[in-house]
């Protein structure tokens, strides 16, 4: 197992749109457990693989507290959406930054398992939000895309200085 | 995706039982997380009732300058409230911008002296429970004593017997006003209207004043117009058919878009009977080459690609850079393609397209919105006589740099909301004057006016927002 990088916004490489995966085979799989060790340790509750630069159609997620309910989400689809809700979000790719945004309060989705095996899955609140987030990143979409300009170049202000002097 | 670490240590699930937006946070250490850093602060939610929301909104609108719409957004956001509070605070707010002159005038002869600068909220607050007394059908009593109360929630508490005095006293002997919808118009704008209108001024006045219905347009990419009609009566939203637009429906009550069937995957859009019948008239086929100039928010951009099916070589312009996001998701919820580019059209160099000219052109001139008052009662309150100058010498600018983008035998469509005759047929007649490859092209316009240039609509009385069309072709 090993720790990814994790990409920072404003990097171009998170505007990359993810392909479809197209075999669930041992590479994805080991890919996955390193997403999960990856997002644990700085304490996510949901990473899509856009994050660390591999682009293809995987996330995984764990909502829980005690860290032992994980998801994993290969080739993502809404199939449904309705009601709208709003949220602070966070994203380990553009660290320390919260701001809330307006999404689908209930989803429905299909996406493999890291079997291979099509499942379907109901969604609400947090969990739709999150589920949401993510699939955002994979189509190369960030959270604060959906902020005004002005907080948007502040926060690219903010983390472009970071970076420099990190 | 991580959140405010208070949050995740706090049950999460606790979070996805109720709407997270209406969640009040447990205490627990405020200011830090466990490392110590500096940490989000979590959105607050205190309520406010509708009548105290739509007196602090109004107060914004009229007094603040501030959109209508961004205001409302902006303290939906901060505010949690279910959609039938919405419903009512948009009601109250729209109903005060709407008759802001009558009720203004029955509050300060209430009140015999006006009320204090620093205390102008309870003025608006007056203004709501009057509008609900004059135009709602509420329980009068219910309306006062709400009214009253709200006057706490603004921390105004000194101003409820004030309050309760003016209200009973106009349910004993209530005031009247002569022509309260004209009342409720800017003067400069009541000058222009009757200069030009005369007679038929009073009846724009009322249908500037009259609630607009929500009208849909179906698209046609996805599903037939009744197919549609079928999907939206299994969803228990009853509507009919827009009788003037093919591609329209007609909502019998306004509903929040997320409750209509598959609004999210591109089903339809929302927009006036009198915007829709825009791309029918400019009629684009297949192939062609598309300019719509002054694009954002894309209804009708998105308009034009649906009656071809997605396949037109479409350029959607428009000035502001935040206005082409909101096109450009526009065209991504109904799965529509176009170059999107944040450009002024009226400028000639360094046009941002391959495309040099055009078979067909869209000008959705920037005007004055005096024909879709009625849905945003707010233009009355921020227009002013000066803007209309300015506005005049942009749409000039438009249509002359334009005309040069559109090949022999194109056309050009010039439309806008706007019900005055200087931004409208006066501007073409100056723009066809120098001609002499202008043919002015008759429409098929089910309840436009003819004019001696183009076809106009006035809001409501002719069934839909006030609208002018003029289409020109280019002699080869």
């Amino acid at each position: 197992m090993a720790k990814l990088e994790i990409l920072v916004y404003p990097d171009e490489r998170l505007r990359t749109i993810a392909k479809p995966v197209e075999t669930v085979d041992d590479r994805i799989r080991s890919l996955v457990k390193d997403m999960f060790e990856t997002m644990y340790d700085a304490n996510g509750i949901g990473l899509a693989a856009t994050q660390v630069d591999v682009h293809e159609q995987v996330i995984v997620m764990d909502l829980s507290e005690e860290r032992n309910e994980p998801r994993i989400l290969i080739n993502p689809k809404i199939t449904e959406r309705d009601g709208e809700q709003t949220y602070d979000e966070g994203c380990l790719s553009v660290p320390e930054y919260y701001a809330p945004v307006k999404r689908a309060e209930r989803i429905k989705i299909t996406a493999l398992d890291d079997q291979g095996e099509i499942y379907e899955l109901e969604a609400d609140g947090l969990l739709a939000v999150c589920i949401q987030h993510e699939m955002d990143h994979l189509a190369g979409r960030v959270f604060v895309d959906y902020l005004s300009r002005l907080k948007q170049d502040r926060v690219r202000k903010k983390l472009v200085k970071r970076a420099r002097t990190a | 995706m991580v959140i405010p670490l208070r949050l995740a240590t706090n049950s999460v699930r606790a979070l996805t039982k109720p709407k997270p937006n209406t969640q009040r946070k447990p205490s627990s250490k405020p200011g830090t997380n466990s490392q110590g850093q500096p940490k989000a602060k979590p959105r607050r939610s205190k309520t406010l009732s509708a009548r105290a929301a739509a007196a602090l909104l109004s107060q914004q609108v009229i007094d603040q300058g501030q959109s209508l719409d961004r205001a409302r957004d902006k303290l939906f956001e901060e505010h949690a409230a279910d959609d039938n509070d919405r419903a009512f605070t948009q009601e109250l707010l729209y109903g005060v911008c709407r008759w802001y002159g009558e009720l203004d005038y029955i509050a300060l002869e209430l009140l015999g002296k006006p009320i204090r600068k620093k205390d102008r909220i309870v003025h608006f607050l007056l203004l709501v429970g009057l509008y609900q007394l004059r135009h709602l059908k509420s329980a009068p009593h219910a309306g006062v004593a709400e009214t009253v109360n709200a006057s706490k929630q603004l921390n105004k508490q000194w101003a409820s017997k004030l309050l309760n005095a003016c209200l009973r006293n106009y349910l004993r002997s209530p005031t009247v006003v002569n022509n309260p919808a004209r009342a409720s118009h800017p003067d400069w704008l009541i000058e222009k209207l009757e200069a030009h209108y005369q007679d038929e001024a009073n009846a724009i006045f009322d249908g500037n004043n009259q609630r607009a219905p929500m009208c849909l347009r179906v698209n046609r990419c996805q599903q037939s117009r009744d197919d549609y009609l079928e999907e939206l009566s299994q969803s228990n939203i009853p509507a009919k058919k827009d009788p003037h637009s093919i591609d329209g429906i007609i909502l019998d009550q306004a509903s929040p878009v997320a409750a209509l069937p598959r609004f999210f995957d591109g089903a339809c859009s929302v927009q006036d009977t009198a915007a829709q019948l825009a791309a029918r008239i400019l009629a684009p086929e297949r192939g062609m080459r598309v300019l719509d100039a002054c694009a954002a928010p894309g209804g009708k951009t998105a308009h034009l690609l649906e009656l071809c099916d997605n396949s037109l070589e479409l350029d959607a312009l428009d000035i502001s850079e935040v206005r082409c996001e909101q096109l450009r998701s526009t065209l991504e919820r109904l799965n529509l393609t176009a170059s999107v580019y944040a450009f002024d059209a009226s400028t000639e160099d360094n046009w941002p397209s391959k495309h040099k000219q055009y078979d067909r052109i869209l000008i959705d001139a920037p005007c004055s919105g005096t024909g879709v008052i009625r849905r945003h009662p707010d233009i009355k309150h921020h227009r002013r006589d000066s803007d209309i100058l300015a506005l005049q010498n942009s749409q000039h600018l438009l249509l002359e740099s334009l005309w040069r983008k559109l090949v022999a035998g194109g056309k050009l469509l010039y439309a806008s909301c706007s019900i005055l005759p200087q931004e409208n047929e006066h501007q073409i007649e100056r723009f066809v004057a120098g001609k002499n490859d202008v043919i002015l092209k008759t429409i098929h316009h089910p309840t436009g006016r003819r004019r001696k240039f183009g076809y106009q609509t006035l809001p409501s009385i002719d069934d839909m927002d006030g609208f002018y069309y003029c289409l020109l072709e280019k002699s080869e």
